[in-house]
């Protein structure tokens, strides 16, 4: 019955988004535009699709042209064009559509009302409004599950981290130094625990916050980029302790890795959420050692609290494929 | 003074949004991405190279200094970078402190609008000491032994094993990760994208592990690591403003070329009539795959909406060939059920997500998730009984594998509201179901309600706040399980356990001029476990920080934080074994973990002070202190605890970094880190562990007197200088 039901859910769900979809995508041929329509004004509007040109060498009607952008706006398209959105060659660049324009729509208006009539000024925009033009591109691969993600539904938006003219990275065209840094702003509890003596190598450069979370939404919760659950995250480089195993844990097979570690860091080894024994007490509690006070009388005796403390016997505490190993012993 | 507050929290609001509809202090002039002028002009190379000398002391654990980087003396060369671009293509290579144990290398190739193509390589390492000791050695892959005098010794009782501390070998412990990945992704056309991803990750060295006879001869060994994982990656995508299909199969393929470890039992040589060990045998991580097969499909449409859905179905495997019960000749190694593994899980994932925006203020999104692991492993029957620790056969039949299949489901739905421009209230609720088997419930449903207020793109404030209720109740309660393994019936495992738990943090930042910020951010957490005599009772967070950020002009750049974070926790256990004084709560004893960190941190850049010349300072400090506290209750039967010591743990780390402009091309610097670990650990520290054999005879004990042989893998501080005197290119 459990089985009909998740294939019952995972049909369903297909069908829904297939039948939606069918409607939608009669039309899929994306639609040719002789010009875009003319936005006047603070648009909060996305630009349309900046497929098509006006006749040849000519922009199309209601806009100026980059050229015309930067006699006033001089130096914006310096790091445009050091940038992917420069690659004229790529039709799916702005390069390859109509420039500045792309993003902060037509122009001709402006250029001749600056005061009064002014294109698209992204710090003058809601969050979603935001979202709204860069996902008009921006709308596949790392970027396919931004809609409804966690940031998105927190009024973040994509100029809430990067910048496309004045970005400090060297990747990713972040506003600060590196995604630490980024992040940071208002995730500081997780990169101050990166501090701890338990921490993954992010520091030291190895990893960056984006090695394990995908920022722009995922198909795995917590915004994780790899596997379907946080167990598999975790396995994707951990893949010894993925198992399947002979003799699994009740609470990790299956379950979260972060129950007992916090990939942030800590200050126990092995980046545990609490010191050993203490962390297994809480819940294992049962007629033999683990119910007993380890105080400091016996510290220098009792291999139950000192060093690996009780992963020194149940070493297989992951799991274990040794026919004795139903206690993680072997 | 609620109202007071509401006032002032509107009063902010306000301002901002007055605020926002003027221009802007100053809008950012546009900046070079990085340092190396990448070109804007077709041809045109650019590129840097960094290298010199750098200089280290380090008096105390080196290893945890160099925990995961290669900092060792000599001449360097890191961040270098050549680029170049034609009209139709890009091309960037990179390469990290070459011909060191952290090297890294990336090469990205990008024929404009066709392929994407990057390889990496990467070593990351993991030095976990250089202090330790062992007795063991390896003698083939896998199999450690003692020198059989040593053990002979010890077994006659003329010698302990603390005796032969001084001739154990000293070796660095660490373990190596070797990264190769190439990724490419195809643009077939506008609107479809061939993704490849290929990653082999060798993995090699060795890391502490536990090894034991008994609770009285505690082992710690080397054990040798020598795996590999392969993943291959493929998705088929076809995405544009219209919506997106998506097609993959993800595939990984773990290989463990040591998965047995055999070790000399350090007590005994010979066989005795007990039948005790001179070996022990355990299984280290098999062989296993992990195959997905994906899909995704999401539509576009009006009003900012979209509706996407995500199946995945996969399988993990595992078919290792199983060891015997045990090596130990002795003993009559009871008979395997099976002789192979046959571990398998079967997982299915779906979900949909759909948001949309019915009017231009408000925006809605549902989400629903179904994730099922279902293991089917079949039962690992062990009728005729197992062996604990190569040393104790028990014929009576032993309990089966037992597995935890699991189902959640969830559904959450929210609605956001721009109450005020750049403000957005927003309000939502989950409702969070999961089904058990082999757990001490069956089913946990959880409610929860939250509640935000999200300040953002306004150029003075950002304001962050959530509030989260959640509640969660088990369900199908089976006391059983507990008393099967000889629990507490008071118990319930935490995971599963009914809680409520209330979270409410708090990001504010202003921004009153273009040179200054101030944040504050606050957190805090309570989770209570109501219906739990025993285990986890509750667990609470408090975090405060206040950061500082000043650019008063274009020559200097300041930033500071402070904070503090308060972690505390409660559970209560019982000394017991058996069932009376189970029942006796005058035996019940509690674990209060009181847990607290301190942090400042601050960076200053100084652009030119003189001519030509950059300063940075930078200081990082973090202070942990964790107080595991015992009690006990009134009128106990049990000994009054000797209170632990806390553990401290404080790092301090700063840094200077001075350089100075030669030419265009060519720039000068000097660099001087310092960095200061402090850490006291009764678990693991040097007071505690005094040697690699455990513990020190006592007067009163047996000459064999020992319960653990281990590595001197110690928590230790350290006092680094490291200096750097370089030159760095660029072109």
């Amino acid at each position: 019955m459990k089985r009909f039901g998740n294939w019952a859910i995972i049909l369903a769900t297909l069908g829904a988004v297939a039948s939606v979809g069918i409607s939608a995508l009669r039309d899929l041929a994306e639609p040719t535009l002789s010009a875009a329509p003319v936005t006047v004004a603070v648009s909060e509007a996305p630009p349309a699709a900046p497929s098509a040109s006006g006749p040849e060498g000519q922009a199309p009607a209601g806009y100026a042209g980059s050229d015309t952008c930067v006699v006033c706006h001089e130096g914006f398209d310096t790091t445009i064009n050091a940038s992917k959105h420069g690659l004229a060659r790529n039709p799916r660049s702005p390069a390859a559509a109509q420039g500045c324009e792309t993003c902060h729509g037509p122009g001709e208006a402006h250029t001749q009302d600056p005061t009064n009539v002014k294109p698209q000024q992204f710090d003058k925009m809601s969050a979603k409004a935001v979202s709204d033009t860069c996902t008009t591109c921006h709308n596949r691969g790392d970027h396919a599950n931004w809609q409804g993600s966690q940031h998105e539904m927190r009024n973040v938006t994509c100029t809430s981290c990067h910048s496309v003219h004045s970005p400090k990275s060297e990747t990713g065209q972040l506003k600060a130094a590196n995604q630490l840094q980024q992040c940071a702003t208002c995730h500081r509890d997780k990169v101050n625990k990166l501090d701890r003596s338990g921490h993954m190598p992010v520091r030291e450069g190895k990893m960056e916050c984006s090695s394990c979370h995908n920022p722009h939404g995922s198909t795995n919760v917590r915004l994780l980029r790899a596997g379907n659950t946080i167990n598999e995250a975790c396995a994707s480089c951990h893949a010894e302790k993925r198992g399947p195993y002979l003799f699994e844990h009740g609470g990790i097979s299956g379950e979260s890795c972060a129950t007992c570690h916090d990939p942030h860091g800590s200050s126990n080894d092995r980046m545990l959420v609490a010191k050993l024994p203490f962390l297994c007490q809480r819940c294992h509690n049962h007629t033999r050692h683990p119910s007993t006070i380890y105080d400091n009388r016996v510290t220098q005796s009792s291999n139950r609290l000192y060093s690996r403390s009780c992963v020194t016997c149940h070493s297989a505490i992951h799991g274990s494929n040794h026919p004795s190993g139903s206690t993680f012993l072997r | 003074m609620r109202t007071r507050v509401i006032m002032a929290a509107a009063w902010v609001l306000a301002f901002a949004t007055l605020a926002a509809a003027q221009d802007p202090p100053t809008r950012p002039a546009p900046t070079d991405p990085v340092d190396v002028k990448r070109s804007a002009l077709t041809g045109e190379a650019y590129g840097r190279i960094d290298f010199g000398g750098r200089f280290n002391s380090v008096d105390g654990d080196e290893a945890r200094y160099q925990r995961y980087r290669d900092l060792r003396p000599g001449i360097y060369a890191t961040e270098g970078l050549f680029g170049r671009r034609g009209p139709d293509w890009t091309l960037e290579a990179q390469a990290w402190n070459i011909g060191y144990r952290d090297q890294k290398f990336d090469v990205a190739y990008n024929y404009v609008g066709r392929l994407e193509a990057n390889f990496l390589y990467d070593q990351i390492p993991l030095f976990f000491s250089r202090d330790t000791r062992t007795l063991y050695s390896e003698t083939a892959p896998g199999v450690l032994r003692i020198d059989d005098a040593i053990q002979q010794s010890v077994q006659s009782g003329s010698t302990t094993l603390r005796d032969f501390q001084d001739v154990a070998t000293r070796f660095d412990l660490r373990v190596r990760r070797y990264v190769t990945q190439m990724d490419v992704v195809f643009n077939a056309s506008r609107d479809t994208d061939l993704y490849f991803n290929v990653r082999s990750v060798k993995r090699s060295g060795e890391m502490p592990y536990g090894a034991t006879f008994g609770f009285s001869n505690a082992v710690e060994v080397a054990a040798p690591v020598d795996t590999r994982t392969s993943d291959f990656k493929t998705a088929l995508e076809w995405a544009n403003r219209r919506g997106l299909i998506r097609v993959g199969w993800d595939g990984s393929w773990y290989n463990n070329d040591v998965q047995t470890l055999i070790w000399d039992n350090p007590l005994r040589f010979a066989p005795d009539a007990a039948g005790n060990p001179t070996q022990g045998r355990l299984a280290l991580w098999p062989d296993n795959t992990l195959n997905y097969l994906h899909g995704q499909a999401a539509v576009n449409f009006a009003r900012s909406g979209r509706l996407s859905g995500y199946v995945a179905i996969g399988q993990g495997k595992s078919n290792a060939d199983l060891l015997p019960h045990t090596i130990n000749t002795a003993l009559a190694s009871p008979e395997l059920s099976r002789s192979t593994a046959q571990a398998e899980h079967r997982m299915s994932i779906a979900q949909f997500n759909f948001s949309m925006r019915p009017v231009r203020k408000l925006s809605v999104v549902a989400k629903g998730r179904r994730a099922d692991v279902d293991v089917r492993t079949p039962e690992f029957l062990r009728d005729t009984g197992d062996v604990t620790y190569d040393a104790t056969l028990r014929t009576a039949p032993a309990h089966a594998s037992e597995y935890y299949s699991v189902t959640r489901n969830t559904f959450d739905a929210d609605a956001a509201f721009e109450v005020l421009p750049f403000t957005s209230l927003k309000a939502g609720v989950g409702v969070y179901g999961a089904e058990y088997t082999n757990r001490i419930f069956d089913k946990t449903n959880e409610n929860v309600f939250r509640l935000s207020l999200d300040t953002t793109s306004n150029p003075y404030v950002m304001l962050r706040a959530l509030y989260e209720n959640r509640s969660r109740d088990g369900e199908g309660f089976e006391s059983e399980i507990l008393e099967e393994v000889g629990e507490l019936a008071g118990l319930r495992h935490f995971d599963v356990a009914d809680r409520d738990r209330q979270r409410f943090t708090l990001i504010a930042s202003f921004m009153p001029g273009s040179i200054v910020g101030v944040t504050g951010s606050a957190g805090v957490g309570r989770d209570k476990y109501p219906n739990s005599a025993h285990g986890l009772l509750n667990a609470d967070t408090n975090q405060y920080s206040v950061a500082v950020d000043l650019v008063p002009n274009d020559m200097y750049s300041f930033t500071a934080s402070v904070g503090l974070e308060q972690y505390t926790s409660l559970q209560r256990s019982r000394n017991a074994n058996n069932a009376a004084d189970q029942a006796n709560p005058l035996r019940d004893w509690t674990t209060d973990w009181d847990g607290d960190v301190k942090f400042f941190d601050f960076s200053l850049d100084v652009a030119e002070p003189i001519e030509r010349t950059h300063v940075r300072l930078g200081l990082d400090w973090t202070k942990s202190k964790d107080t595991y506290l015992y009690g006990t209750v009134d009128g106990s039967l049990l000994t009054a605890p000797e209170q632990l010591p806390p553990v401290l743990n404080e790092l301090l780390r700063g840094e200077v970094d001075v350089t100075y402009d030669i030419s265009d091309h060519v720039r000068f610097g000097v660099a001087y880190w310092y960095d200061d670990y402090n850490v006291q650990d009764f678990a693991l520290g040097p007071t505690t562990l005094t040697g690699i054999a455990l513990p020190p005879v006592q007067p009163g004990q047996g000459a064999t007197a020992t319960n653990a042989l281990l590595l001197g893998y110690l928590y230790r501080p350290y006092t680094a200088h490291t200096g750097f005197v370089r030159l760095t290119y660029l072109f």
